[in-house]
């Protein structure tokens, strides 16, 4: 089965920081990330979630967590900033 | 919404670091931070337990919790209709099944082969097919032994009350009369004790009695005696015997197939839809129960297919055998014969068809002394 994540890593194969985490927004209404590892910043306005060398924050209006599992995070919501630090 | 949610509304601090703990077991949707100390989420409804006990182990609040989806909505009927519902479905079953024979009860002499007679030969369970007159028809030409017989479906029971023929005692003990075994003339009679019934010349049938065994004395009081006699009587039998010229002979080829099926009161639940591809077969099928328990008495039919083919043989008529064979079968007819008086035969062809009636006139003797 074809795989987004997959056959973009087939083309930066040399790069290491691919193994990192994946992030995809969705017009600005929906943020799937894989590979975080723990929730720092939960509110409506500001989200933030570490990854692997770092940390993710997300800043919007009427966010919340839509799905919350060990690896991955789905935020809904209006996202405005995504930084990675 | 076919998935069962549990909604949890806990008030606590530090709220994230509860989160990532418990998101390492669980999957946790629709997380929503109202304010700093409350919060809102949803867990799979088979994990709500569970997860009740971290939140108070994190001595987190529970303010609300509340189930919803289809799931927890059909086992909160089952928990509240649940009983009702097997009460409408049994008392749906239990009238359906009340349609039907359940056992079959004989009462009287020959039980066990009457029952089994029934069991295998019942043309229907149903209780408004059944035809008791038909069933007491069926059961009187079967056993031939009976005198009575009587069939009523009582509930769900099919009741047989059956009762051997009796043979009055005064024709079976010592001053039992001399019956006749025969059709015929009274030849002779040399009555030594007993009173006569025939005189020469009577036409007598089978069973008719002979010699009663009882004398009248002067005051014409009745006195048993056993009646002592020698009688001899002219019969006479028919024998025959057939010959075809062309005779179509249907014999099984070897070749077989059989079909299973299994029944509910004549009603198909499985069968393995095999079908004969022969041009001309006979057919033998053989019923009996799956299990022994009279609440849903499922059949297990096999019928098995014999393939068979029809061959056209030819013979000539050989004449002399043919009437020796009417012969046999005539003389068959009459045994401890003194002397045969007069035979003859006659011979009809129709056709390919030729038969022999052979006739024999016989002196029998008749003989208790």
């Amino acid at each position: 089965m074809f795989n987004f994540f997959s056959e973009l890593k087939k083309i930066a194969k040399n790069e290491k920081f691919v193994d990192k985490y994946n992030l995809i927004n969705m017009s600005g209404k929906i943020l799937y990330i894989e590979g975080h590892t723990g929730v720092c910043k939960l509110s409506h306005t500001l989200i933030a979630f570490k990854v692997k060398g770092g940390m993710i924050t997300v800043e919007g209006e009427d966010m919340s967590l839509a799905e919350l599992s060990e690896t991955t995070i789905k935020i809904v919501g209006q996202i405005k900033r995504v930084e990675a630090i | 919404m076919i998935k069962s949610f549990h909604h949890f509304k806990i008030k606590g601090l530090n709220q994230e670091r509860f989160f990532n703990n418990i998101s390492k077991k669980y999957h946790i949707f629709d997380i929503n931070r109202q304010d700093n100390t409350l919060c809102s989420f949803k867990v799979e409804r088979r994990f709500a337990k569970k997860v009740k006990t971290e939140i108070l182990n994190a001595n987190f609040t529970i303010i609300e919790e509340k189930s919803s989806g289809a799931g927890y909505y059909f086992s909160r009927f089952i928990g509240a209709y649940g009983v009702l519902l097997a009460i409408v479905l049994c008392s749906v079953f239990y009238a359906f099944q009340l349609r039907f024979i359940e056992r079959i009860e004989v009462w009287g002499d020959l039980n066990t082969e009457i029952e089994q007679f029934l069991e295998e030969n019942l043309p229907t369970k149903n209780k408004n097919k059944l035809n008791c007159d038909e069933i007491e028809k069926m059961i009187n030409d079967e056993f031939n032994d009976l005198s009575f017989v009587s069939v009523a479906v009582v509930g769900q029971t099919l009741v047989v009350n059956v009762k051997n023929s009796i043979i009055p005692s005064e024709m079976v003990d010592e001053y039992a009369p001399i019956v006749s075994s025969y059709d015929g003339i009274v030849r002779e009679i040399e009555l030594v004790q007993g009173t006569l019934s025939v005189e020469i010349g009577d036409i007598i049938q089978k069973g008719q009695i002979l010699v009663e065994g009882y004398v009248k004395n002067s005051e014409g009081e009745i006195l048993n005696i056993q009646p002592k006699a020698e009688i001899i009587l002219d019969v006479w039998a028919e024998g025959e015997s057939q010959h075809f010229s062309k005779l179509m002979i249907t014999s099984r080829t070897g070749k077989s197939c059989s079909n299973t099926s299994v029944q509910l009161f004549g009603y198909e639940f499985y069968s393995n839809n095999v079908q004969p591809t022969f041009s001309q077969y006979e057919e033998e099928k053989v019923s009996e129960y799956l299990t022994k328990n009279n609440i849903l008495p499922f059949k297990i039919v096999t019928t098995k297919y014999f393939e068979t083919e029809t061959k056209v043989v030819e013979s000539e008529l050989n004449l002399e055998k043919q009437i020796e064979l009417a012969r046999e079968n005539c003389l068959q007819n009459i045994k401890n014969y003194e002397i045969i008086k007069e035979e003859n035969y006659r011979v009809i062809s129709e056709g390919n068809k030729t038969t022999v009636k052979y006739v024999v006139t016989a002196s029998v003797k008749v003989v208790n002394v």
